[in-house]
């Protein structure tokens, strides 16, 4: 169980020297710093613009100047993957971000209150994890309509009570290990107590678990996206490209193919990644 | 019911090492505790999401006018046929007392009795998710025994297992019909009419979530292997597959236990969008009609309906390791 | 048999324009004998009722299926006549106030009710009270001031007023048994909600498929039937399949006989492969066209709404989109509807950028933004198309983003398309804050115009242009008021042309239409004629 070693720091430091016996994760991490840089600037690998429609160049093949091809409305769909980087990270990422924040917030408050407002949250993020991931984040879309920035929040709620209760629980087994029982001893202030020291310790397993949430984040926006309920047209989301392309299977496999592989890719990319350094950081074998 | 990676497991609320902390009472008033908070989640959840249907955009009256002519006699026969007349607390009131004798009310869309409608598609999305189950743990157990602990062979399970749990469902789905049922025709393509239409949809929905336990049951089963207890079994001359399958699958399961939660979760989840893949019936497909057309009862409903399974299934996991890891009982006392 | 025949070629010949059922099927019909009795068949359709009592249910495209067991008083030649059926004959009063229908008296219901006129008064009546029906209520029967059996066999219906489009409703109400509405099915429809038709409701598995069982005692068809008797086959099931690909999968797997609703990139797929036929046939009613807001936002300048119809290449983008398998749309009704169509509209606009660019530099819109958009006074001409998400179907997701690049890449407007939960779009349709709507509706004789293009408290319930001129109200108040053919045509020709050309309130897109693929074993699929919908399984057989 993950609590018992995360009082030992120096594990992190681990994860540079792994980025070198391995080939899976640098390959992983050559990635993932491809989608970045995409993400950064798509234009500079492709000249296209990805919104420009161009109905006489509908559904071509890949070629040399469309090197994944064009889509159902003349778009070059290499363009619109790069573009899509962008919306699909900045979708996971936004998600994660949320979930973090508050979540870690709740769970501090959570674990170091006690009793009645510890029972309050507790049951709070028993409420929201009583309904599946998918179904609690269409309800919320529901309300809010359809969209990227209801996207991540919809995702994002429905993250929190996983970070919330990580955080809870490591509150409390810092809070009572002797070192700060020691710390109490020594007179530090509630306040520096409590931001120095049991903060970043109890937050220490937060930006893991965020990075592999952000695979699942990227896989659930997907998954919305294919019931309608992602980011509007001409967006080039990959969950939308790879919804929208489900109906071109038949004679133009190029338009679903290419997002559905950047997807797999980005999210193997980033389990990868984060797993390892999960790993590192409990100090387990490695295969 | 989070929807998620091995990281998880561990933080997992149920049986969660945190939740450990609170035991302080008896077995049978913590059993007590645990049933009333279960009651008391699945409260919230029915005030929650009446209240938020209440707040979210949408006149119901004019919702069920449609698209014709809204003349003030139709709205007052609409409101009064469903109840809209009364105050919002009345209607809350009257709402809980209902679903306490079982009755959903009516659907605004489909014109029919909730709960007979909830009932009916109960049982294709049970058929579904319990042979996705069936999918995931037989791929697990079958991926975690021949592969832990053997480099090649793990390297290349591990792989195939990343794929799957990288791609999203909705995809594997197509692509499985394409090959299997359009090129193939092997297996039907939709509905819900004998075993064969059950087994795309089941491996479509299956398999990346065998994919998660296959892999915390491989590293369950590599714990097990250093752990002494191993060696000596070796030495009484026993098989590999033997002692894989015997004695450590026991010890690796209990890690994959704490996944049950997270599991259901998933195939709940996965079921909303595998039944719209493949035109299954099933209580998915209804939830996104009804939450796609704001019928309210019946996303009502199917609220109230997924928070009891979690209660029930949290409740019955959480008591399990009580009684079963005597660790926790002595702790508590 | 032969006289139908007879009718329906000279029906073909006297309006070739309304020659819209294209069929590669018929062709073969003949050549494999005589129909074969019994067989079940297996047809994959896009969409499943709401509810199934056809009086509540408003999906045109679940109607191929109510049709199965519920019939009406009058059958429609393919020029919109009317031919008996339920009813053997209708008569008008002077004052156009009176209609009398005379019904067939060897009819029953398949619950053994005898079908007389008590039970067609019951249907009518039942139907204006709001606490049955709801809204439809409020629809075409709201005219009717008094339902009356006369005899046995002789109903007499009384309007408030005259008005010309009732014949048209009333020959088309489905007649439900007098007993179904004392059930607790009848607003949801089942097996206990029973009608006159061909087939009897058997089972329905929802999300699944519906089932049907021949009538063995069916003994009524209308003239329009290519035979007579009961049905061929013995049973018809229906299976819902709501993604177009796996409806076209599971006919070419052999899963299913027939589907209806075939993309335009799979109807090549069909239409070009000896074991498979394809037909299809253009819809009744409005076409599909962005109605554009006279009340708020840009499009509240007759200019920008010109200039948005002038931008926009239509024919490019059909073609595109549909692989050509779609019809375009001129006007405000549908072709179909020869007698209030007025085709002198088709080519007279459209596809024009440069005037498009010269009304939206004259309406003031004339710097451009960094993404390349117009803007005036820094505001981005933006339209907001606004689009219930579970109304998507026949790909218009990706014609209307297809309208989007090109509205940008023209004229640089900003088509912002937005896809809402049904909440959210009943609160824009009510308080009138969105840009566009894109509809389309079916139903004929000018009721489809009306909703449309009546002011919004006065009828125009669907009215999204939000239009209130006077000239509107006057035309059709005048048009329904009065059962001259001639007078109403001329009326409806001039609203076209106020409505589209000079005042821009809706751009039509397309025609919508139904199509039907089937193996080659199916046999004697046809569309209903005039209503254009596909027609019920009564004719249909499956050759050896």
């Amino acid at each position: 169980m993950t609590f018992q070693t995360s009082v030992s720091r120096k594990h992190r430091w681990h994860v540079l020297p792994l980025l070198l016996n391995n080939a899976g994760l640098i390959a992983s991490f050559i990635f993932l710093v491809l989608v970045a840089s995409v993400t950064i600037s798509p234009d500079l690998l492709s000249s296209y613009d990805p919104i420009a429609a161009d109905p006489i160049q509908a559904q071509l093949p890949p070629t040399y100047e469309h090197w994944f091809g064009t889509d159902h409305l003349g778009r070059d769909v290499f363009s619109r993957v790069l573009h899509g980087a962008r919306y699909s990270l900045l979708i996971g990422v936004s998600a994660m971000l949320i979930a973090v924040v508050v979540g870690s917030l709740l769970g501090l408050l959570s674990g170091l209150a006690r009793g009645f407002v510890d029972e309050i949250i507790t049951r709070f993020l028993d409420v929201v994890s009583a309904f599946p991931d998918l179904l609690l984040a269409l309800v919320l879309i529901s309300f809010t309509g359809p969209g990227t920035f209801n996207l991540i929040f919809a995702l994002g709620v429905a993250s929190i009570p996983r970070f919330a209760r990580v955080v809870r629980g490591q509150t409390f087994v810092v809070a009572e290990s002797g070192y700060v029982e020691q710390a109490k001893t020594f007179g530090l202030s509630r306040t520096t107590l409590i931001w120095r020291h049991i903060l970043p310790h109890a937050i220490e397993q937060v930006p893991i678990l965020a990075t592999i949430g952000l695979g699942t984040a990227i896989i659930s926006a997907a998954g919305l996206s294919f019931l309608g309920m992602g980011p509007q047209p001409p967006t080039p989301e990959w969950g939308a490209m790879l919804s929208e392309g489900r109906n071109y299977l038949r004679n133009a496999w190029w338009i679903g193919v290419w997002p559905g592989l950047a997807i797999t890719l980005t999210v193997i990319s980033v389990s990868v990644v984060g797993r390892r350094w999960q790993a590192a950081f409990e100090g387990r074998r490695l295969v | 019911m989070t929807l998620d990676n091995p990281a998880f497991i561990d933080e997992l609320p149920l049986g969660s090492p945190s939740r450990i902390v609170r035991f302080r009472h008896s077995l049978w008033s913590r059993v007590l505790g645990r049933v009333g908070s279960g009651v008391v989640v699945l409260w919230a959840a029915v005030t929650l999401s009446f209240a938020s249907l209440q707040i979210a955009p949408g006149n119901i009256v004019n919702l069920l006018v449609g698209d014709q002519l809204p003349t003030p006699e139709v709205e007052a026969a609409i409101r009064a046929e469903w109840g809209l007349d009364e105050p919002l607390i009345v209607q809350y009131l009257r709402y809980l007392w209902r679903i306490l004798h079982g009755d959903f009310g009516r659907s605004y869309v489909l014109q029919s009795d909730v709960t007979s409608l909830i009932l009916s598609q109960l049982w294709p999305t049970l058929k579904l998710t319990s042979a996705a189950l069936v999918v995931a743990i037989v791929f697990a157990v079958t991926a975690a025994v021949l592969t832990a602990g053997r480099r090649w062979p793990r390297r290349l399970a591990s792989a195939a297992e990343l794929v799957l749990v990288s791609t999203p469902s909705f995809w594997l789905g197509i692509v499985l019909l394409f090959v299997f049922s359009f090129t193939l025709k092997l297996f039907p393509v939709a509905g819900d009419k004998n075993f064969s239409s059950l087994v795309l949809p089941a491996l479509s929905l299956g398999l990346s979530l065998g994919a998660v336990v296959s892999q915390v049951l491989r590293q369950g089963l590599e714990n097990a292997l250093e752990e002494p207890f191993a060696l000596t079994v070796r030495s009484w001359g026993c098989s590999d597959l033997t002692l894989r399958l015997r004695h450590c699958l026991r010890h690796a399961s209990l890690p994959a236990v704490t996944l049950t939660g997270w599991l259901v979760g998933g195939l709940l989840s996965g079921a909303v969008i595998t039944e719209q893949v493949f035109g299954r019936p099933g209580l998915g497909k209804v939830t996104v009609d009804a939450v796609l057309g704001k019928d309210l009862p019946v996303v009502l409903a199917v609220a109230i309906f997924s928070a009891l399974i979690y209660v029930v299934l949290s409740t019955l996991v959480d008591l399990l390791y009580l009684f079963l890891d005597p660790r926790l009982r002595t702790r508590n006392r | 048999m032969d006289l139908i025949k007879h009718s329906f070629r000279l029906a073909a010949a006297t309006f070739a324009v309304s020659a819209l059922v294209f069929s590669t099927f018929n062709a073969n019909a003949a050549a494999d004998g005589p129909p074969v009795q019994g067989g079940s068949l297996i047809w994959g359709v896009e969409t499943e009722p709401a509810t199934l009592n056809p009086h509540l249910n408003g999906q045109d495209k679940t109607k191929l299926l109510l049709r199965n067991v519920f019939e009406t008083l009058l059958a429609r030649t393919k020029d919109g006549g009317y031919l008996p059926w339920l009813a053997t004959g209708y008569k008008i009063s002077d004052d156009g106030k009176t209609y009398t229908f005379t019904l067939r008296d060897d009819v029953t219901f398949s619950n053994g009710e005898k079908l007389d006129a008590a039970a067609v008064v019951t249907n009518f009546t039942k139907l204006k009270d709001p606490a049955y029906s709801g809204s439809a209520s409020s629809g075409p029967v709201s005219r009717l001031a008094d339902a009356k059996a006369l005899d046995e066999r002789t109903v007499e219906l009384s309007l408030k007023e005259v008005y010309a489009p009732f014949l048209d409703f009333a020959s088309g109400l489905e007649i439900i048994s007098p007993a179904s509405f004392a059930s607790p099915q009848i607003k949801s429809g089942g097996t206990e909600i029973t009608g006159t038709g061909p087939f009897i409701l058997d089972r329905y598995a929802k999300g699944q498929e519906i089932h049907f069982v021949k009538n063995p005692k069916y003994q009524w068809a209308p003239s329009t039937a290519a035979h007579r008797g009961p049905a061929y086959l013995d049973e018809v099931t229906y299976r819902f399949l709501s993604e177009s690909s796996v409806r076209a999968g599971a006919l070419t797997s052999g899963q299913v006989n027939l589907i209806e609703g075939v993309s335009g990139n799979d109807a090549g797929l069909f239409r070009d492969d000896p074991e498979y036929s394809y037909q299809s046939a253009l819809n009744t009613g409005t076409p599909y066209s962005l109605f554009l807001n006279t009340t708020f936002g840009p499009t509240q300048d007759v200019k920008v709404r010109k200039a948005l119809i002038a931008a926009i290449d239509v024919d490019a983008v059909l073609k595109s989109v549909y692989r050509g398998e779609r019809t375009r749309a001129w006007g405000i009704t549908s072709p179909v509807d020869t007698q209030l169509y007025d085709a002198s509209i088709e080519k007279s606009y459209g596809n024009d950028p440069q005037l498009s660019n010269q009304l939206l530099d004259q309406a003031g819109w004339t710097a451009r933004d960094a993404d390349g958009y117009r803007t005036r006074d820094g505001q981005r001409l933006t339209i907001e198309v606004v689009q219930a998400q579970a109304t998507v179907r026949d790909q218009r997701d990706v014609l209307l983003q297809a309208l989007q690049a090109q509205a940008k890449q023209k004229a640089g407007i900003d088509l912002t398309i937005s896809y809402v939960d049904a909440g959210t779009y009943t609160d824009r349709r009510a308080t009138g804050k969105f840009g566009s709507i894109a509809n389309s509706n079916t139903p004929t004789d000018g009721i489809d115009i009306e909703y449309h293009y009546l002011p919004i408290k006065q009828g125009g319930s669907i009215n999204y242009s939000r239009a209130s001129a006077p000239e509107l109200l006057g035309w059709l108040r005048a048009a329904a008021s009065t059962l001259d053919q001639k007078k109403r045509f001329d009326l409806y020709a001039r609203l076209q042309r106020f409505a589209i050309i000079d005042q821009a309130y809706a751009f039509p897109l397309y025609e919508p239409e139904d199509q039907i693929a089937a193996s080659s074993q199916v046999q004697g699929v046809s569309f209903r004629p005039f209503k254009q919908l596909p027609e019920s399984a009564y004719d249909v057989w499956l050759s050896k």
